[in-house]
């Protein structure tokens, strides 16, 4: 079998996916880069553990005005602002546990949840995404209920025929009865029915006829009502005539097919008849009980007239008092339709809460294209900022910083810092984290450093705290004092930047000061451990790994802490060895062996093995890139390990007794099963240069187990 | 923000130039088409022969509940095209509200228009073909009676996994379509994936993506089990 190419990416993401499953995210913190674009569904979100996203990020946020930000992130964070409200219930991660599978600051969802979204729950029945006129079937049915109940000018066995037919009535909305069925007359024994019965009837036949999409008959039964004592009736058949018109502009609007939500509508005639209707609906009832709806509705209908001028100013009007409406959700919900209706289309409003958004998107890296965005562009916008002249300001800066990267600018358009408590909040704090973020692109390490420490204490919630961490753990960082963020003075207290630098950047002492530290949580005692464990054995440093070595600790940290390590367990450095292919004793033996002679081929190819069936090839493989937190140099001397490199250097050596030179010769082939990629690391070589060795195992050691066991070249 | 979510192989754009020296796919001369989120009407469509829609993503929340997200903005109705009703897959531990939710949907559809199947999208790995199989048998028991189900394959199955896994699902599915691309481009190396493709005792199509290059080899039209293509649509492939 020849090999047929596969790439590399796919694979290495198949496998965080896989991870990704197994709940095994925490680990990937080690390899941000790669678990970012694991998660995305997009191409390729960019560095996640930075404050620079400058691409789209996907769900994953930042917690303030962020071009990377999914546009519902900003704006809700501009609606919190709008209302002084802020952030409720968040609490800051101590320590990892299974549920704590966020990869970069926060999640989307997390956001909504912390603005009021109930979180969803799984047995709902209708799909996300989905909705129709069939969503109010249930609640329409308990108002009616209730109506009828509160009605004293019926008999009971009135009441009891109208509440036995609103139970037992079907449509075309309900799973069981897929088609339309005739209306029955609900008062049909009772006799001489008084006019409210009868009018609870003919609500009952228009409701009927509305969700069976019978509109015509629905709106005549609805007229019927505009008279009736019943103050319940009449308030509600005004409502849901206004519906009836809406749904019956909408038949056809997405017959064709189209994989956009493109709204083409040619019943214009009822499309403005309902605008009609609803309007006068609110102008009667502005408190009504549908009036949220109707409004609502009311956008729907702009959307659907494709009335952008309309909709952008419903939605400016929404917008300051989101965070005072009635609805819990209200922020997420506005956010959400905003982004799915308004957003991203010609024409865009003059509202400078929406403007700043869709501003903030022009910011945006989108694959190789960099932004265009002038600064003539924003300018323009001047007059549409006032009254709002702080936001206006801000994205100035911003567009200096990621437009122009003209740092020097930024931090000229910022001026300089206000005293006191950040406020606007989420606005202020955008601002302070672009001064650093501006000190930290110019290398100003020390003074990104000052204003980060400068900002800590002003931080208002755990996301904003983390945050501002992450800009001191990366200013340090880079400034070569990365172990502040684990001396007690200077502690950083997020467990998620402590552990991407003890797996990335961290060398031996502070390793080893984890280790031992009883503040260390356990799973970062467990990573401490293992990485320091691993890097002696794999980069040379023996005769520490035999001083550091602590069977007993390895079991413990298994035991104790769980999920940061999922996937590689703590154990496996007690690795016992193997009888085959390749007889090895355990690892801590092969290091005693290495520690005496560190070219041993027996305990080279040794740890080769120990490394091949710990499946751990790929554990110290990545690095994050050099612009995300832990994207330094290791401090940890030494190179990372590659079996293919050791195995070639095995084979190249006179020195290599014939039986390891073979074994090596043999894992070289394998390197590359079953698809043609190289899972042993170091560099790649070609397929002439694969099937070179597979005959040379063919032939010169053709009477080894492992000459005669391999079938194929890879 | 709204983007493009493609099939899954898509979903990493690898490089992988354009392997032969052929013409690119056009839509207009084919019958049968891959409809995704966000891909614009177009006159082609209501022409087609076959019409591969887009109706929901299926997979696990950040809590790991399985759950359904409705897409693709066309309500059923009557069309001329036969349809297959697709979802993107990540997850197959579905709950029965999942398979429910789904076949209320396939009702309303098949009350409105001719309904060839459900499609499933999945990116099962080699390794996990076995499961998938038997999450297919599963999936095809919940259909009603009449209903094709119909998978998309990766190439690498072509490579990797062994023949008989794949015919395992020659008796569950009834048809798998190899995704020809990766990205924008067709694979590197697709004639040896085609020839192990000539091997199977499995009906099977081929996605090819609009705008790739794409040369047919000879053989192909002489397998009894090739039942055509299907073209992937973009919003702005190239016009040849």
């Amino acid at each position: 079998m020849t090999g047929v190419t596969r790439s590399i990416t796919s694979q290495a993401s198949r496998r965080t996916r896989r991870l990704l499953r197994l709940g095994a995210l925490p680990l990937l913190l080690l390899f941000p880069h790669a678990a970012a674009k694991a998660c995305a569904s997009g191409p390729d979100t960019g560095p996640v553990w930075t404050l620079d996203h400058r691409q789209y990020a996907d769900d994953i946020g930042l917690p303030f005005l962020s071009p990377g930000n999914d546009s519902r992130i900003n704006l809700q964070f501009l609606m919190l602002d709008a209302s002084s409200r802020r952030l409720a219930g968040l609490k800051p991660t101590v320590d990892f546990t299974p549920a704590s599978t966020v990869t970069g600051l926060f999640d989307k969802t997390d956001l909504d949840t912390a603005c009021g979204r109930a979180p969803r729950t799984p047995d709902t029945p209708i799909a996300d995404g989905e909705g129709s006129r069939c969503l109010s079937l249930e609640s329409g049915k308990r108002a009616f209920l209730e109506a009828a109940r509160a009605e004293g000018a019926m008999t009971e066995s009135e009441r009891a025929a109208l509440i036995e037919a609103r139970n037992g009535l079907t449509s075309s909305c309900d799973a069981k009865s897929a088609t339309a069925s005739p209306a029955e007359d609900p008062l049909a024994k009772v006799a001489k029915p008084s006019s409210t019965a009868r009018d609870f009837a003919a609500y009952l036949a228009g409701a009927k006829a509305f969700y069976d999409g019978a509109f015509d008959t629905a709106l005549a039964q609805f007229a019927s009502l505009a008279k009736s004592q019943n103050a319940w009736l009449r308030e509600t058949a005004r409502y849901m005539s206004a519906r009836a018109l809406l749904n019956k502009a909408q038949i056809g609007a997405f017959a064709d097919f189209d994989g956009t939500a493109e709204p083409k509508i040619s019943d214009k005639t009822s499309l403005a008849e309902a605008e009609n209707a609803f309007k006068a609906y609110l102008a009667d009832y502005p408190t009504g009980r549908y009036a949220a709806s109707a409004q609502g509705l009311m956008r729907r209908i702009y959307w659907l007239a494709r009335d952008k001028a309309k909709l952008g100013a419903a939605y400016a009007s929404l917008l300051p008092h989101a965070g005072e409406a009635r609805a819990a959700s209200a922020i997420p919900d506005l956010a959400d339709e905003i982004d799915l209706k308004f957003i991203g289309e010609k024409g865009e409003s003059r509202d400078p809460t929406l403007l700043a958004v869709a501003d903030l998107m022009r910011m945006r890296v989108s694959g190789d294209k960099k932004p265009d965005f002038p600064a003539k562009d924003l300018e323009a916008q001047a007059k549409d900022f006032a009254g709002r002249e702080a936001l206006f300001d801000y994205l100035k800066a911003a567009r200096a910083y990621y437009v122009d990267g003209d740092f020097a600018q930024t931090l000229k358009l910022l001026g300089e810092p206000s005293p006191g408590a950040l406020s606007p909040l989420y606005l202020a704090f955008s601002r302070e984290t672009l001064r650093g973020q501006a000190l930290m692109a110019q290398g100003q390490y020390e003074k990104a450093a000052e204003q980060w420490r400068r900002l800590l204490p002003l931080a208002a919630d755990p996301w904003q705290k983390e945050a501002v961490e992450l800009g001191l753990a990366m200013s340090w960082e880079r400034l070569g004092t990365v172990n502040k963020v684990f001396l007690p003075e200077t502690r950083i207290d997020s467990p998620r930047i402590r552990a991407i630098l003890l797996g990335n950047v961290a060398g031996p002492i502070l390793l080893r000061m984890a280790v031992e530290n009883p503040d260390s949580t356990p799973a970062e005692r467990r990573l401490a451990r293992f990485v320091l464990l691993f890097k002696q054995a794999t980069r040379g440093q023996y005769a520490n790994f035999l001083q550091d070595y602590n069977a007993e600790g390895l079991r413990k940290d298994e035991a104790e802490a769980h999920s940061l390590m999922d996937s590689y367990k703590s154990t496996l450095l007690l690795w016992p060895g193997s009888k085959t292919p390749y007889p090895c004793p355990a690892l801590h033996e092969v290091i005693k062996e290495l520690s005496a002679n560190a070219n041993s081929p027996h305990g080279l190819l040794c740890l080769g093995e120990f490394m091949r069936v710990t499946d751990l090839d790929g554990f110290d493989s990545t690095h994050p890139p050099a612009e995300e937190l832990g994207g330094s140099k290791s401090i940890f001397p030494g190179e990372p390990f590659s079996r293919g490199e050791i195995y070639k250097k095995l084979f190249a050596e006179a020195s290599t007794p014939e039986r390891d030179k073979a074994y090596a010769l043999f894992r070289l082939v394998n390197c590359y099963a079953p698809a043609g990629n190289n899972t042993c690391g170091g560099k790649d070589v070609d397929l002439a240069q694969r099937k070179a060795w597979y005959d040379l195992l063919k032939s010169r050691y053709g009477g080894t187990p492992w000459a005669k066991s391999l079938k194929f070249y890879w | 923000m709204k983007r493009l979510r493609l099939l899954s192989a898509l979903l990493l754009l690898c490089a992988a130039g354009p392997s032969l020296a052929s013409e690119s796919v056009r839509a207009r001369d084919y019958d049968a088409y891959w409809l995704w989120a966000g891909v614009k009407a177009r006159p082609e469509l209501e022409k087609a022969k076959t019409l591969y829609l887009l109706q929901g993503e299926i997979g696990p929340d950040r809590f790991g509940a399985i759950r359904l997200k409705a897409q693709g903005a066309t309500e059923p109705g009557p069309h001329a095209p036969a349809l297959w009703l697709v979802y993107r897959v990540r997850g197959l531990d579905w709950t029965p509200e999942i398979f429910a939710a789904l076949n209320r949907r396939l009702a309303r559809w098949r009350d409105a228009t001719r309904v060839a199947g459900v499609q499933i999208d999945f990116d099962a790995s080699t390794h996990g073909l076995e499961r998938y199989a038997a999450f297919l048998a599963e999936l095809r028991k919940a259909l009603p009676e009449g209903c094709g189900l119909s998978v998309t394959g990766l190439m690498d199955w072509a490579s990797q996994a062994s023949l008989e896994d794949i015919d395992r699902l020659s008796g569950t599915v009834d048809e798998l379509i190899f995704q020809t691309y990766r990205g924008r481009e067709t694979v590197k190396d697709i004639d040896a994936y085609l020839a192990r493709l000539g091997r199977l005792h499995v009906p099977f199509r081929l996605g090819l993506a609009e705008g790739a290059a794409w040369s047919a080899p000879a053989t192909l039209a002489r397998d009894p089990h090739f039942l055509g293509y299907v073209v992937f649509l973009r919003n702005d492939a190239p016009t040849p």
